[in-house]
C-alpha cells in the first residue's frame, strides 16, 4: 500500500489536484474505479503500472533527479557530494565542447 | 557552472602534445586527433587559464609563471580524477563498444602464486620503464593520440570493499 500511496501522491502532485474525469481519461481506468482507488481500494498491478508510466514519463525524472541530488547533499559526506558535483560539471563541460564539435 | 579542478582528458592530450614543442592549430589537430573547431575553443580556454600562450601562429605551454598551474593539475587529487576518467572510458569502450582490452580477475592465491603475481607485475613495470628509456634514446615520431594506455593494478578484495563503503 505504501507504493500505491506514493505513486498516487506523485501523480496528484504532478497534475495539481486533477478531477476524477481527468484521471480516468489519462489512465483509461473507469471513473468509479478511480474513485475507489483514491478512497483506499487496493490497485491491481496493471493499474499501478499505468500510474507509474504516467508519473515517470516526460519530465518526471527531472523532479526525481533534483530530489535525489538534494537527498545526496543531506546524506553524503562533503567529499562524496563534491565528487558527484565534479562529475556533473565535467559532463556539462563536455556537452558544451561537443556543441562546438557539431 | 563552477570551476573544474585539474585538467580534463582532452586538455591533457593538448598539454602532452605541446610539451613536445609549439604547434599550429592544424598541427595540434593532426597530433591529437581532435578537430580544429574543438581545439579552437579548447586552446582559447586553456590560454585564459594561463596554461598556453599563442605567438606567431604557434601554441606553446606557458611555463614561465612558476609553473603553478602544472603543479595544480598534477596534484594527487587531480591525477586520481584523470585515472578515473581513463578507467571509466576504457570500461565504456570495452563493455559498450566491444573494443579495447579490459580484464578483471578475482583469484584466491596461495603464497607461491602471490609471489609469481608480484613478479609478473614487476616485470611489466620493468618493461614499461625500458620502453620509456628506449623512447628517450630513440624517439619514435608518432602522433600523441597513438600512445597506448595501459592500466593495471591489484589489491585485496577486502581493501576495495572497505574503500567502497567509505566513499559515501
Amino acid at each position: 500500500m505504501d507504493l500505491q500511496k506514493e505513486i498516487l501522491e506523485r501523480f496528484m502532485g504532478k497534475h495539481k489536484k486533477p478531477t476524477l474525469k481527468f484521471i480516468s481519461q489519462k489512465t483509461g481506468i473507469q471513473m468509479t474505479r478511480v474513485f475507489r482507488i483514491l478512497n483506499g481500494a487496493t490497485m491491481s498491478v496493471p493499474e499501478y503500472e499505468i500510474f507509474y508510466q504516467l508519473v515517470y514519463q516526460n519530465h518526471a525524472y527531472v523532479d526525481d533527479f533534483i530530489e535525489l541530488a538534494s537527498l545526496c547533499q543531506r546524506s553524503l559526506k562533503a567529499s562524496a557530494v563534491a565528487e558527484i558535483a565534479d562529475l556533473m560539471k565535467k559532463k556539462l563541460w563536455l556537452v558544451e565542447l561537443n556543441k562546438v564539435e557539431n | 557552472m563552477g570551476k573544474i579542478n585539474g585538467a580534463m582528458l582532452v586538455e591533457r592530450v593538448v598539454l602532452e602534445s605541446l610539451s613536445k614543442g609549439g604547434k599550429t592549430l592544424a598541427e595540434l589537430s593532426e597530433d591529437t586527433g581532435l578537430r580544429e573547431s574543438m581545439l579552437n575553443t579548447l586552446t582559447q580556454q586553456m590560454a585564459q587559464k594561463g596554461w598556453l600562450r599563442y605567438e606567431k601562429g604557434l601554441f606553446s605551454l606557458q611555463l614561465d609563471h612558476e609553473n603553478s598551474w602544472l603543479t595544480e593539475i598534477n596534484r594527487k587529487e587531480n591525477l586520481n580524477s584523470e585515472t578515473k576518467e581513463l578507467m571509466n572510458s576504457l570500461s565504456e569502450l570495452y563493455f559498450k563498444e566491444n573494443s579495447g582490452l579490459l580484464k578483471v580477475q578475482k583469484l584466491m592465491l596461495n603464497d607461491q602464486e602471490e609471489r609469481i603475481l608480484n613478479s609478473h607485475l614487476k616485470n611489466l613495470e620493468c618493461f614499461f620503464q625500458n620502453v620509456r628509456d628506449e623512447r628517450r634514446r630513440k624517439p619514435k615520431a608518432d602522433r600523441t593520440e597513438k600512445q597506448r594506455i595501459v592500466i593495471w593494478g591489484a589489491s585485496f578484495y577486502s581493501d576495495l570493499l572497505k574503500m567502497n563503503l567509505q566513499a559515501v
